[in-house]
Parts: structure tokens; sequence; C-alpha cells
């Protein structure tokens, strides 16, 4: 077996014992509180998971909250990538969008949230926009450093050559970019799917965040874990099939 | 000032002068290069002479005169300048847009025959060396310009790529632009030597 095998068996393990370390705390709190209402235990949670499962609410509900995920996670990206590598390699732009850039970091998000719906109406779009401009900032930012980290040889080369748009695009200036990029989607993806359910919970009638509002009028701590952790398992699974393996590929000459 | 009586002539430069806001850093300059010659332009670091081969390159547009070089251009840099997630063999043709088969030929001629599929980073600084000389030599260029392309190399290895690069020039016969702070380079490549200095800097023929 080589190092880097060890080493991932070594890793998993420590994943997988931490998880049972948290499950193993979560029933001793159960335990000692003796009130299912304030605290239910893993496995009567559980239960209730598998029932909403069967009764489809769950994937339903679970399922819109990963579209409006997506949808805002490729719209900030997509906007946050273009201004923040125009303002690394401009001055000019940089200049004049540093200001809004600061501006928008510091509003709150919920600021952001109740004025798309003010502003938009409660809909679908004011939703989606609302979550992507509470993420474009800091996406912005992350991929402003990255354009200012940028080989200026490599631009010489492909000037000297006159590569394509295209082949400097995908050979010169992605590839520069992706540990940034990479960061960027990292952080990104855990801050919008918490901003979705804050928008859900304000102006939808659907997603994880309605019915964790819904739970939370009724006082139905099990039903808003259910919801919770469903959630949280699907966003581990983006995570492990989706995030990590993008990145391993694109890093494949590294360790090669 | 070249009194060159030789062919054509494949670079033209006459710059009245260059300026970086307030600093006049090339007063006047004029350099005829006459195709298959190389030139090599010594000076003291910061003297301007990376500036006058940006010029000559295309890649600064921003100065008072006029520059005619050829279209087909190689540069060699001080650092091997190699995209490190490509492998070696793309490395040349990705970059250059040359054929496999002419890139594979190219690098068995600089002997990196086995390396094709290697990413730089799994290269000695000697064999990158002579992969970015094999990427210049594969678009087969009509003007090679090389700016300290030795600098970063111990002696023994310097010897070896000079004694390798004048061998692709005379080869290839491509027209060629060294820019240097030592002379003994110039030497090696047997190249036809002018000296840059002043502020603003002015070329003078050197004593070969």
């Amino acid at each position: 077996m080589s190092v880097s095998a060890t080493d991932r068996l070594r890793r998993s393990s420590l994943y997988f014992v931490s998880l049972l370390g948290l499950i193993a705390t979560w029933q001793i709190a159960a335990t000692v509180a003796g009130d299912p209402a304030l605290l239910p235990a893993p496995l009567p949670v559980l239960t209730a998971m598998g029932g909403e499962l069967i009764r489809g609410e769950l994937l339903h509900h679970v399922g819109i909250t990963l579209m409006r995920v997506l949808a805002a996670f490729v719209l900030a990206m997509s906007i946050g990538i273009t201004v923040g590598v125009l303002m690394g390699r401009d001055r000019t732009v940089d200049g004049l969008l540093d200001p809004v850039l600061i501006v928008l970091l510091n509003l709150p998000a919920l600021v952001v949230i109740v004025l798309a719906y003010l502003w938009i109406g409660l809909t679908e779009a004011a939703a989606i926009a609302a979550v992507t401009i509470n993420k474009v900032p800091l996406v912005t930012v992350m991929l402003r450093e990255g354009a200012r980290a940028l080989d200026p040889q490599f631009d010489a080369l492909a000037s000297i050559y006159r590569m394509s748009r295209w082949k400097r695009l995908r050979h010169i200036l992605l590839p520069q970019l992706a540990p940034y990029i990479a960061a960027a989607a990292r952080s990104g993806i855990a801050l919008i799917w918490k901003i979705v359910l804050v928008v859900e919970l304000l102006g939808r009638s659907n997603g994880v965040g309605f019915k964790i509002h819904l739970y939370f009028q009724l006082f139905d701590v099990k039903m808003v874990l259910v919801y919770a952790i469903s959630f949280v398992l699907v966003m581990l699974c983006v995570e492990a099939f989706v995030m990590r393996p993008v990145e391993t590929a694109a890093n494949r000459w590294r360790s090669a | 000032m070249s009194d060159s009586a030789f062919g054509d002539r494949a670079v033209h430069i006459r710059i009245d002068g260059k300026r970086f806001g307030d600093t006049a850093v090339l007063g006047s300059i004029a350099l005829d290069v006459a195709s298959g010659r190389t030139v090599a332009i010594t000076g003291p670091s910061g003297i301007g002479k990376s500036t006058l081969l940006r010029i000559v390159s295309g890649l600064d547009h921003d100065f008072e005169g006029e520059v005619r070089a050829p279209a087909r251009i190689s540069p060699v840099f001080q650092e091997p300048t190699l995209l490190p997630w490509l492998t070696a063999l793309d490395n040349l043709t990705v970059v250059t847009g040359a054929g496999t088969e002419e890139a594979e030929r190219v690098m068995q001629t600089v002997g990196l025959e086995n390396k094709q599929a290697h990413y730089p980073h799994q290269l000695s600084l000697g064999q990158q060396r002579r992969l970015s000389l094999a990427r210049a030599f594969v678009s087969n260029p009509e003007l090679l310009v090389m700016d300290e392309p030795f600098a970063s190399l111990d002696e023994q290895k310097a010897d070896e790529i000079m004694a390798l690069t004048r061998r692709l020039i005379e080869d290839s016969g491509v027209t060629a632009i060294l820019v240097t702070h030592a002379l003994a380079e110039a030497r090696a490549l047997g190249a036809e030597t002018f000296h840059l200095s002043g502020q603003p800097a002015t070329l003078t023929k050197g004593i070969v």
C-alpha cells in the first residue's frame, strides 16, 4: 500500500470516528435532557426522517432547496469570477468597483433578502437574486486576488505566440485561477445554502427553510432536526461526490 | 549602429524615445539586424535592455519611433516559463501550435526524447531550459528574442545550454537578438555585440 493510500485510509477512519463521536454526544445529551420534545434522540429522528422520505415530502423540499442553491451558486460564481478577474487585471475597473464591493461585503444578508422581496416581490427570482447578491462580493474578492497573482510572463508568451482567446482562457488563465475558483466554490456552496434557508423562511412556501420555519412555529424540534440534518447530508454528498472529484481532476498535474 | 551589408534586414529598429511616466528610459536607438545574424545587446541591469526587447517582440507599442520585425517570433526568457499544468510535449504543441511530430523531433534534438509525458516540475532545471529552447525552435521562428536566457544557470550548465543554443541557431539560420549583462554570453553565441548605456539609454557598437 502506498503512503498516500495509507494516509487516505487514516483520514477516512478519523472522519468516521468524528461523526460517531458527534452522534454519541447527541445520544448522551438526549438521555440527560430526558425530554424528547426538547431534544429527541438520534433514532426517533432517523425514524421520522424515513417517514418523511416515504411520504415524498422530504425529497420534494430538499430538491427545491437544492435547485435554489445550484442556481444561486452558478450565478454567483459566474458573475464573481468575471468581475473579480476584471478588477484584478484593470486598475480603473478596480478603482471604480472597490467602494461598491466594500458596501456589498458589509451589507447584512438579511437586509439584501428583505429588500429583494420588497422590490421584486415574493418571487423565485427575488429569492435567487437575494442569495446571489450575498455571495458575489466574496467570490469577487477571492478572484481579484487570483487575477493579481497571474504571471505576466505567461501573458507575454501567449501574446508573442498569438494564442487564440479560447486557448489563453483554457491553458493560461483558468489553470492559474483554479485554486482561487476552488476556494471560492467551497466557501461559496456552504454560505449559499445557509442563506437559501433564510430566504425560504422569509418568503417561500416550499423548501427546507420553509419546513423548518413551519415546524419551529409548531415547536416540533424533531422535525426541525429531520429537515436540517437531511440537507446537511445532501451538502456533504455534494462536497464528496462533486466538489472534491472536480478539484482532484484539476490538480492532477501537481501530484504527477 | 549597424552598417551591415548582409542580405535583407530581418529587424529594423528606429526608436526616438521610450518613457515610463516622467522617466526617459530609451533615447534614440537605431539598429538593423540582417537576416540570419545573431546580435547581442549588453549593458548593466535596469538600463532598458528588456524594455527594448519587449518593443521588438511587439509586446510594448507605447514608444516613439518605428520597429519592423518578422511575424513569427519566439521568446526565450530568463526563467524557462513553462506551463506547469501541461506535459513537456503539450508545452510545445499547445503554446506554439506546432504539430506533435515536429515537437517530438525538436525534443529529440535537445536531448529530451524520453520526457514527452513529463510535467515541468518532474524535469531538472537544465532539462526545463532545454524544453524552453525546444519550444522556441519548434515553431520555426523567423526571429528569436532572448532575455538573459543563461542568467539563472551555474557556469557548467550555462556553457552547455549556450553551446546548444548556438548549434540550434546555426542549424536553423534564424535571426536572433540576445539581451544580456554578460559579454561572455554574447561571445559564446558568436554574436555581433552592441552596448546599451546612459540615461536615456543609447546604443553603441561594442568590441567583440
